[in-house]
């Protein structure tokens, strides 16, 4: 039976592979999507044109910079377009307020991408030939001689939503008064940007050209924290005057809650500012008139006019409203969903489709390595011992049946086995430097037996032989998120699977902030996660190995910053810090494979499956890049780059609020 | 036969008498019988679990995932009578375009159910065995239920689950009752401070929801907690949340009958507080105890599915029906493998008998209520 | 009587001391505060490393008290709460916490209080009907559908329902108003369409309601007509309605009074986890949210609502019932 199960499904597989493998992704050179440059003449929303012919707005020619952002017909995946429609989606997380650079949250699932602009744009990386940041404010940038000095020219005559222009001004105060200060919760630190022992300068030369002033040579991974959300520009004209810096009767509270959510209209330098927000009912948002993109035909854009994010309290909201056709775009994150979708989308009459990505879906394990950190008992010295120890790992590694476990949460070719480190899809990923322990019963015994255990008490379960655990069941305690429905899923497989070879699995499936603080403290045996943001490891190599006291998450530092790495760890810290400073890619693919190599072959993590990150879509849209992955460098709205989707005419649905246009009081 | 007896002799003298004549009345209501018998069905599929389910349901089989119920034949695909019922294997396909599985029957060869099979081995009571009630030869497969996302069988897990549900229904419904009526009648017949005090105690417990109390309970359980203890704990805390709801009612009743004269004549009688308390007073709330209590069981088992689906019930790898219907609630159970939600079928089956079964007993235990024709 | 309603009403503000104490221990006992579930958000959603996030969570705590001990968080917020009226900072919302309550109550009260009417009001005349005509077959039929009602877990019902309208109807299902009237101002139309919401929730959670006060009053009644007093009422030759009515009724209500009390936070409770598969915003789901997130003085402050709620719908309850009950004496 087994076997006839298995031939249908290597020959589905073979068969889907065709089809499935298409999603290679078009690599651009920057020009053929976006430059800078005038054009001989300009349009806009019809509704803009008319606040114009009323006198509430100035005309578009003054409201664009001299030098608009183009977006090219080149790299577009059909063509120019028209203006109308709104794209509809889903926020399950509170609107908290408008100050973003103080890390308050505007409710994420793409409402931070509709306001925000950042000095680079990383969400055009993936579709880059250099997988590279390309430019955004930054128009263009070059290294000093000596790679201390980056000069950067930001975008002439930009403005505002409010019509104020913006300078280098709001840049030096978003770094100095956000970044620099340590009393304001910004998205990142002083310590990102502290190089030699320097803390880098920001110099403002003119009011559209900066200097930074490096204490190390070509830290070229810095460009990587000028993107969106880490560097997202706050308008220095409307907040300076909450900045207790600037202003003697300001508190660091009040200044952080200065705009609560009902500020509305917040000034944005995005391509939509929210303009009706009812708590956890709905946010709209309208086009923004002075935003400083144009199409090649002069339209400036965005093309959509309105965003509409229904406020829900969980996800499966987004999931449903698409099926049901009154929501635009969802991420196909949840394995178990997947045949489902398949056939939702298949319906006659169905709204969506689904744009294929890549494999950076991933679910693996960690055993906790920290022989400091979140020891309590002696039991869980011991345990730690264990797992620092290969052959305990491999032993694991042998008993999981990942092949198995792929098979009963989707059948075909979405999800496939991952032995460990990072997934197929991933930046950088070197099939060769692969080494995997597949599953083996016999070995895993074998290994387990060689370590000394025995099953002395004749339960089933394996006994410590020596040790002061003498006697006592082998068992260990795995930490799940509960929001994480595939790894509640693999969990329960990897219970009958360790028994098989004799070890007692124990789940306990907690919610997230729980797991959160436990993890942060190191108080775990082992933990499942979903891992996505490994695609784009160079965006995240603090978070690969032991850089920092707390990272990685299964090996961090204990008390005293006391902690005894594995010969292996130190070879790949090392090759991390280099990284930073790498700009050749070759040099960092070979570092990134033997990353991958001493991750693999050490197992690391234990990984467990991994899959195709697709997105849900509707039909209606035009110009989603073809194979926009739903989470690489950035999430899907940065990636697709929202501004240049448009719908036609027959398709477009009404607005919630036509004809409204953006105005400020004075 | 015995001569009727005026009601208030008949309350001041419990004797066998009143018993058989429970027993008579109950006798009398189908439903009610109805209702026994089927929560002793279920009560001993649950018990003997293993006995009757054919295939170990803690096992690993992923290759089996998803399997639709199979379907009992006497008439194979020529239209051939066959005495002994059989099933047909299933052959698993799948979708090219969803990649949604297709199970077809295999019809090329029988498999007939057999009684008394030897199967996996199990451990009942101290007793090992391998024998089971019914199951089918090497190389078929039947799963009358179907199977869930790892080749399980959903009918033995369904017995298994009826174990943790069923226990916890009725040992948390048993001390709820106790607690309560106790409290009740105390804090109706003594009234002033006593009243007092276990009213506030009732307003405070009541006022306390369940939620935070359940989620500090699943965070802050040490590692090392079997399953066991967390089940005891939720009866415990079940009891302990729920007994204010009853006491409430019982005092109301307790109040309204204090002032009767019945009462007042035990007292003369030199009767004691207590023996009012228990013997009469109590015994007059009986038929609301019995429906109170019967409500209660269906409610413990909801209650239990519910906190299971918000994550704070009981947890996996223990099973329970409430533990098998969180793994119902994703939409994609309901649209490519419906059979997943037949826990939720056996709740109400169960909670149907303990509901006609209390009626019955609620009836019964008023033996002088007269029909209306 | 007035006296002992004042006693009573004195009698509230311990119970509200305790319950603030036990509230507050209780959230803030699982690992992990507000700002955890900020830093996980940091990581999960907005990219952040490990330290980085970790580093922006230490500098809320010191900013919003978080690393204050416990006990001086305690006195804090009941400081704020008897000087300034001021319930707290609902981290979630950014602002206070009374207005992130009253913002949801009139519609949590709504949905609350429409089921409470329907389950009360349907359940008992169906009862009645039962009890009278007992063993008869609309009395079983009735009392199958009754059980049906207490045996579907909300939830699930939720869940079925809201797929149903999904998927087999492709209408937006859940929330309580469509997505084109949700910004929209006060008309018929939105009316309208929020009555076309509306139903589902009253359904779902009035459903479990209506099934057990038919099947509590049904019991009652039963007894009642079965005592003294309506043998006598009976063979006085009094009409059976009035019998039925006028004095057995009345005294089978006694327990579903003394019931209305707890109904409120009962009803609310018991809608959380069907307005969370609903997507409503009503209190139930926004107090599940505040204790997963520990957005503390939020869900804290709710526990304290409810709780006054429930006491003074218990007083309501107890004057009730002796204004109905003369027998009852208070000592």
């Amino acid at each position: 039976m087994k076997k006839i199960v298995s031939i249908i499904l290597a020959l589905a597989l073979v068969v889907s592979m065709a089809t499935i493998a298409g999603a290679e992704a078009k690599k651009w050179d920057v020009s053929d999507i976006i430059q800078y440059k005038a054009l001989p003449s300009y349009s806009e929303a019809p509704e803009l044109a008319l606040a114009v012919a009323k006198g509430e707005l100035p005309p578009v020619e003054q409201r664009l910079p001299k030098k608009p952002a183009v977006i090219m017909s080149k790299a577009m995946r059909d063509g120019p377009g028209i203006y109308g429609d709104v794209w509809r989606t889903v926020s399950a997380v509170p609107t908290a307020g408008w100050n973003w650079a103080a890390g308050v949250v505007g409710g994420w699932f793409g409402i931070e991408e509709c306001m925000q602009e950042a000095l680079v744009n990383t969400g055009m990386t993936w579709r880059l030939k250099e997988s590279e940041p390309g430019p955004n404010l930054a128009t263009s940038w070059e290294w000093s001689a000596d790679g201390k000095t980056l000069t950067m020219y930001l975008i002439e005559g930009a403005k505002w939503s409010d019509g104020v222009e913006f300078t280098a001004d709001d840049v030096l105060f978003t770094y100095y008064d956000y970044i620099l200060d340590p009393r304001v919760p910004s998205w990142q630190s002083a310590g990102t940007w502290t190089m030699g022992g320097k803390v880098t300068e920001l110099e403002k030369v003119d009011k559209y050209t900066i200097k930074w002033h490096f204490g190390v040579p070509y830290p070229v991974y810095i460009l990587w924290y000028m993107d969106y959300l880490d560097f997202s520009v706050a308008p220095s004209h409307v907040l300076k005057k909450f900045h207790p810096e600037y202003n003697a009767a300001a508190t660091y509270k009040s200044f952080i809650d200065s705009l609560p959510p009902d500020a509305i209209p917040p000034v944005v330098l995005g391509c939509w500012v929210p303009v009706r927000f009812e708590e956890d009912k709905a946010l709209l948002m309208k086009r923004n008139p002075y935003y400083w993109k144009v199409d090649e035909t002069g339209k400036q854009l965005p093309y959509i006019g309105e965003f509409f994010f229904k406020k829900a309290r969980s996800g499966i909201i987004r999931d449903l409203d698409m099926i049901a056709g009154t929501c635009d775009q969802t991420h196909l994150e949840t394995p178990g969903l997947f045949s489902f979708i398949n056939e939702q989308v298949r319906r006659p009459g169905a709204h969506f489709r689904i744009e294929p990505g890549k494999n950076t879906l991933m679910f693996y394990a960690a055993l906790n390595l920290s022989l400091y950190q979140g020891v309590k008992t002696e039991r869980d010295l011991e345990l730690r011992k264990l797992f620092r120890n290969l052959d305990f790992r491999k032993a694991i590694s042998h008993a999981t049946d990942r092949e198995g476990i792929a098979a009963a949460l989707v059948l075909g070719p979405m999800l496939k086995p991952l032995s460990s480190g990072f997934t197929s899809g991933a930046d950088y990923y070197d099939a060769n430097a692969v080494v995997s322990y597949p599953y083996d019963l016999q070995k895993s015994k074998a290994l387990l037996a060689e370590l000394g255990f025995k099953d002395t008490d004749g339960d089933g379960i394996l006994n410590w032989t020596k040790g002061p655990l003498k006697g006592e069941n082998l068992t260990i305690v795995a930490m799940v998120n509960e929001d994480q429905t595939a790894n509640v899923d693999i969990v329960d497989a990897l219970v009958p699977l360790y028994a098989r070879v004799g070890i007692k699995l124990v789940p306990k499936v907690v919610k997230s902030t729980v797991g959160q603080a436990l993890t942060d403290a190191g108080e775990f045996d082992m933990y499942l996660w979903r891992g996505d943001f490994m695609a784009a490891p160079y965006l995240a190599l603090a978070d690969l190995g032991p850089i920092t006291s707390s990272t990685p998450d299964w090996h961090k530092a204990g008390p005293g910053d006391k902690r005894d790495l594995l010969p292996f760890e130190v070879r790949i810290a090392e090759l991390l810090k280099n990284l930073k400073f790498e700009k050749s890619h070759e040099a960092r693919q070979k570092a990134f494979s033997e990353i991958q190599r001493l991750w693999t072959e050490n197992l690391y993590t234990i990984g467990h499956i991994e899959g195709i990150f697709n997105t849900g879509i509707t039909r209606r849209f035009n110009n989603v890049p073809e194979g926009v992955p739903a989470r690489l460098h950035q999430w899907f709205h940065a990636n697709v780059m929202q501004e240049q989707v448009w719908t036609p005419k027959d398709q477009q649905l009404p607005e919630h609020l036509p004809g409204l246009v953006v105005t400020y009081e004075k | 036969m015995k001569l009727r007896k005026g009601p208030n002799v008949i309350e001041a003298e419990k004797g066998k008498s009143y018993l058989q004549l429970v027993w008579r009345k109950f006798k009398r209501s189908r439903t009610a019988i109805g209702g026994g018998i089927v929560i002793v069905i279920i009560s001993i599929l649950s018990i003997f679990a293993p006995f009757f389910s054919p295939y170990d349901y803690l096992d690993y089989q992923p290759h089996q995932s998803f399997r639709p119920p199979q379907r009992i034949h006497f008439f194979d695909h020529n239209g051939k009578f066959h005495w002994r019922l059989f099933v047909y294997n299933l052959k698993l396909e799948m979708d090219p375009e969803t990649y949604s599985r297709i199970y077809e029957e295999d019809i090329s060869r029988r498999f007939p159910i057999r009684l008394l099979v030897r199967g996996w081995k199990y451990n009942l009571f101290g007793i090992s065995s391998n024998l089971h009630f019914f199951g089918v030869e090497e190389g078929g497969a039947i799963h009358l239920l179907g199977t869930d996302i790892y080749g399980r069988d959903l009918l033995g897990r369904i017995f298994l689950g009826g174990r943790v549900s069923l226990s916890i229904a009725l040992f948390g419904a048993i001390v709820t009752v106790i607690i309560g009526s106790i409290m009740g009648a105390v804090s109706g017949y003594f009234s002033g401070l006593v009243d007092m005090v276990i009213q506030r105690a009732i307003e405070i417990i009541q006022s306390f929801p369940q939620l935070p109390l359940w989620m500090v309970l699943s965070a802050a359980l040490p590692k090392t907690w079997s399953s066991l203890d967390v089940f005891i704990a939720m009866i415990a805390i079940f009891s302990l949340l729920n007994w204010p709801l009853l006491a409430r009612e019982v005092r109301g009743k307790v109040l309204s009958y204090r002032e009767q004269d019945f009462v007042m004549a035990i007292k003369e009688m030199g009767g004691s507080d207590a023996r009012i308390i228990f013997r009469h007073l109590i015994p007059n709330c009986l038929s609301h105890i019995m429906v109170v209590l019967t409500l209660s069981i269906p409610e413990l088992i909801l209650m239990e599915s519910v906190l299971s689906f918000l994550g704070l019930g009981i947890q996996p790898p223990m099973v329970s029906w409430g533990v098998l219907l969180q793994r119902a609630q994703k939409i994609e159970t309901l649209g490519q493998h419906p059979w997943i939600t037949l826990p939720g079928f056996f709740i109400i089956i169960t909670v149907l008998g303990f509901n006609f079964l209390g009626d019955g007993l609620r009836d019964a235990a008023d033996p002088y209520s007269v029909r209306r024709t | 009587m007035i006296d002992y309603i004042i006693r009573r009403l004195l009698a509230i503000i311990p119970v509200l001391i305790a319950i603030s104490i036990i509230s507050f221990i209780v959230i803030q006992l699982p690992p992990g505060d507000y700002m955890t579930a900020v830093k996980g958000q940091m990581q999960s959603l907005g990219g952040l490393t490990e330290d980085e996030a970790e580093k922006v969570a230490q500098e809320l705590r010191k900013i919003y008290g978080l690393d204050k001990p416990l006990v001086v968080q305690y006195l804090l917020w009941i400081k704020g709460i008897i000087t300034k009226g001021s319930f707290g900072f609902s981290f979630q919302y950014r602002k206070d916490v009374g207005q992130v309550i009253w913002v949801r109550l009139g519609l949590t009260m709504l949905i609350a209080l429409s089921c409470h009417f329907v389950s009360t009001a349907v359940g008992l005349l169906i009862g009645i009907y039962c009890a009278t005509r007992q063993y008869s077959l609309g009395d079983n039929f009735a009392t199958l559908l009754a059980f049906a009602g207490l045996s579907i877990p909300s939830f699930f019902f939720a869940l079925v329902i809201m797929y149903t309208l999904t998927v087999g109807f492709g209408v937006e299902a859940g929330g309580l108003f469509s997505q084109y009237y949700v910004l929209a101002p006060w008309s018929w139309a939105k009316f309208v369409d929020f009555l076309k919401h509306f139903w589902v929730p009253v359904l779902i959670v009035g459903f479990a309601g209506t099934a057990r006060n038919m099947r509590v009053m049904r019991g009652n009644l039963l007894d009642v007509l079965n005592s003294q007093y309506v043998l006598t009422a009976r063979s006085k030759g009094l009409k059976e309605r009035i019998v039925i009515y006028k004095h057995a009724v009345v005294n089978a209500l006694h327990p579903i009074i003394m019931y209305q009390g707890m109904v409120l936070p009962f009803m609310i409770q018991g809608e959380i986890a069907a307005s969370i598969v609903l997507n409503l915003p009503t209190g139930g789901p926004m107090f599940y949210d505040a204790l997963v997130a520990q957005d503390m003085y939020l869900a804290g402050s709710f526990l304290m609502l409810l709780s006054v709620v429930l006491v003074i719908g218990n007083l309501a309850a107890d004057i009730l019932l002796a204004w109905v009950d003369p027998r009852i004496r208070y000592k």
